[in-house]
């Protein structure tokens, strides 16, 4: 019984254990190419331990800092803004959609739940954005287009109608009005909901770069992930092009291997401090937010 | 407490929509200006520029004084360039001047209706004889034109790049290599008495064609058209042609001679050995001066000789143009923009190079050296015009354009030039050929066993529809042969 136990600890933990390397084997990878130096890297292909350890990939990257500074700034701005304008939002939404006695429900439900369903394509969104808002340019572009994400209202929905109904009626009774009560009592016993839709909303914003390319002509209000990503396409565009049109050569110096594999560490950073950092939270939240009574 | 969050929240909101109204404001208010001198905007793809405005304050002078506009540059980055400008077009956004070619793809633009026509505009203006015939021929579509290429190298030729030190270690005599059978004494030689060198680079250059005089296109994936001598246009799967097995079987017999690496069907990106001289043989474009240049910006120096006819096919000369957009308000102005900066050498190199002594200065040849982080250095020469009209960098040698001008003179030149496919009928077809053709580009490298490869090849080919497509572009292409 005992030694069967034993077994099938072993075997989960061996499971485990080799899911885990999946995942972590490639990051060490980029971490220590990131740090070999560039001859290395030609000569013996990727190691898990550099075999010198080079610094001249983040020394070139930090040569000229400011790009990446101002990238994170802006990033970080717009992606705190958005996530908390966006949590607010879709959560007084949802509580509404909650109430039992809201008349029209439906028809707002389903006036929520059909964007989910056809939306107004990428043109149009476009125009919108660009001739009739003129977001394009600002940083609210960033913030203002997708506040309401149908998916996490009904997610919240859900959740807010798992709180008794009682404690509603039993706040009204003290004299609680609908602020008090979605302020006071429904956000605080739906911390784990929240922290989960919190930490989606950021990380979905964090990644974005899509955005910047179609709308961000001014150098300093692009964002870091597109950074990133403009150099991984200029070099995809170079290495297709440079055999075809030899007009090419005169262009371009491509950022090294170790370069690359430098930036998408210091751009990856942030993001692999927050997520841990949200789901303690989480974690925490789901005990915390349990019913009581 | 949970007070001043509410409050805060509504105050966020609020700015949120003043500021979209004061954008709507803000931007009605710039059309109301009196009779000043039009602004034309310019975009091009490529990084952004922080000194830009010194140089457009120079360029101004001279535009304003010739043709009364401004310009206006922006750049956009050319990995975005595409999917920007299909927005701007489809989206209704003004602009006036764009760049079209290898990004932005001239022929969806004018088939999106993003460009204006341009033949009633070209009658008539010095253009007409600042540019070749050849130039014109090769920007139309049907029979308009709706962009101005950009002169330059306009020829496609095969080149093959040898490592100087090798070639003279073994005495290879390079006027006796014609075509690429004939390196291979020189690979033996490398492969024998060379370590940590690769004899033949092939990844996903391949080996290129036999040449065999017929000058054969692809004007659609997986096709090969030419006008055979009766003068009737021929269209078959490349897998039917004669001199089709010839590139593959040659890379096969290289690879179990050991020319090329072993590794070579799991190998991405090569570019790294390329820049440290591991191989001693490559594929590559051939045009002239291009040793010079190789040799300029490599660490080693290589013979590059051309081992096919140079030619000028169907889309050699729209790689990089100058086209003017629909919505523009002043095509007239537009127009004898592009007009200037073709013509206009001052100009031209003011946008190439920036100004002298600020952002290059001219080395005792000529010779333009690039001032460090000046804050204007685009880079590239063949984005904004004619570039037989530039300064010339170092490593280029002084009758560079003279003797390229002659080359794209005396390349053949593709019969259907003008000539584009229209895919509609064969849609499906031509994306199922090309999920084939991605398939097998990566076979083509040597590493697998020839026999499977071709029979597969051409029996996936003839399941995706390659025989429908043939047969939809010859009909295409006898209607548009008779129609001229």
């Amino acid at each position: 019984m005992k030694k069967q136990k034993l077994l099938n600890q072993a075997i989960f933990n061996l499971l485990f254990i080799f899911v885990c390397m999946l995942v972590i084997i490639p990051f060490v990878l980029v971490v220590s190419a990131s740090l070999s130096s560039e001859k290395d890297i030609v000569e013996y292909g990727y190691q898990i331990i550099p075999k010198n350890l080079d610094l001249s990939a983040y020394r070139y990257i930090f040569k000229n800092p400011k790009s990446i500074i101002n990238a994170y700034k802006i990033t970080f701005l717009f992606s705190v803004i958005y996530t908390f304008l966006s949590t607010l939002l879709m959560s007084m939404l949802a509580h509404m959609l909650s109430k039992r006695n809201l008349k029209g429900k439906s028809f707002f439900a389903f006036y929520i739940y059909f964007t989910m369903l056809f939306s107004g394509g990428l043109v149009p969104t476009y125009i919108l954005n660009t001739q009739m808002l003129h977001l394009d340019d600002t940083i609210w572009i960033y913030i203002v287009p997708s506040l309401i994400t149908p998916w996490y209202v009904f997610l919240l929905r859900t959740f807010f109608q798992g709180i008794p109904y009682e404690i509603n009626e039993a706040a009204v009774v003290d004299g609680a009005n609908e602020y008090t009560i979605f302020l006071k009592i429904v956000l605080p016993l739906s911390k784990p909901a929240l922290a989960t839709v919190a930490l989606f909303m950021f990380l979905g914003k964090w990644n974005d770069w899509y955005t910047s390319m179609l709308y961000i002509n001014d150098e300093s209000l692009i964002s870091l992930q597109y950074l990133l990503q403009r150099i991984m396409q200029n070099i995809k565009l170079i290495q297709e092009a440079s055999y075809d049109t030899s007009m090419l050569a005169e262009t371009t110096e491509i950022p090294s291997e170790t370069v690359r594999m430098a930036m998408a560490i210091v751009v990856a950073g942030p993001a692999l401090v927050v997520f841990p950092f949200f789901q303690k939270y989480f974690v925490k939240g789901l005990t915390v937010g349990s019913v009581k009574g | 407490m949970k007070k001043m969050f509410l409050r805060i929240a509504s105050f966020i909101m609020a700015g949120v929509i003043c500021t979209g109204l004061a954008g709507c404001g803000g931007n009605s208010e710039t059309s109301g200006g009196e009779t000043e001198v039009p602004t034309l905007t310019w975009m091009i793809p490529g990084d952004k520029q922080e000194d830009i405005q010194s140089v457009l304050a120079e360029v101004n002078k001279i535009t304003e004084a010739k043709i009364g506009a401004k310009l206006d540059i922006q750049f956009i980055d050319t990995g975005a360039f595409t999917e920007r400008m299909t927005m701007n077009m489809a989206g209704g956004n003004e602009f006036d001047l764009c760049f079209t070619g290898y990004v932005n793809p001239y022929q969806q633009s004018v088939k999106r209706g993003g460009l204006l026509e341009l033949d009633s505009y070209i009658e008539g203006s010095s253009l007409k004889d600042a540019l070749p015939q050849y130039a014109f021929d090769a920007g139309k579509i049907g029979d308009s034109i709706y962009a101005i290429p950009n002169l330059q190298i306009m020829t496609e030729c095969t080149g093959l790049g040898i490592r100087k030190d090798l070639a003279e270690k073994y005495n290879l005599d390079v006027s006796t290599i014609k075509s690429l059978e004939d390196i291979e004494p020189f690979l033996e030689q490398v492969k024998q008495n060379e370590t940590g060198v690769y004899p033949f680079r092939t990844g996903k250059y391949g080996g290129g064609e036999k040449n065999d005089g017929v000058f054969r296109e692809t004007l659609t994936s997986g096709t090969s058209a030419w006008i055979d001598e009766n003068g009737e246009i021929q269209v078959v799967p490349v897998t039917e042609l004669e001199s089709f097995e010839y590139s593959p079987s040659l890379l096969r017999s290289w690879f179990e001679k050991g020319y090329i690496r072993s590794d070579v069907a799991s190998v991405v990106d090569d570019t790294e050995d390329g820049n440290a001289g591991k191989f001693a043989v490559w594929r590559c474009a051939y045009k002239p001066g291009v040793e010079a240049e190789f040799n300029s910006t490599n660490s080693y120096e290589a013979i590059i000789i051309p081992i096919s006819e140079p030619k000028m096919s169907n889309g050699s000369g729209v790689a990089a143009m100058t086209a003017i957009g629909r919505k523009s308000k002043n095509p007239d102005l537009a127009f004898k923009m592009i007009e200037l900066v073709n013509t206009d050498v001052e100009l031209y190199n003011l946008l190439c190079f920036g100004i002298e002594g600020k952002h290059y200065n001219l080395d005792e040849t000529g010779k333009v050296v690039y001032i460090d982080g000046s804050g204007y250095a685009p880079k590239a020469s063949w984005k904004f015009g004619n570039q037989f009209n530039a300064l010339l960098l170092p490593g280029q040698s002084d009758d560079v354009w003279e003797v390229t001008k002659q080359f794209n003179e005396g390349a053949k030149k593709s019969s259907f030039l003008g000539f584009v496919f229209d895919v509609e009928p064969v849609r499906t077809e031509v994306a199922q050929i090309a999920t084939v053709q991605g398939k097998y580009k990566s076979l083509s490298t040597g590493a697998e066993p020839l026999e499977n490869y071709i029979d597969d090849y051409k029996a996936d080919l003839k399941t995706a529809g390659v025989e429908k497509v043939c047969a939809e572009l010859k009909s295409q292409l006898d209607a548009w042969y008779a129609s001229k």
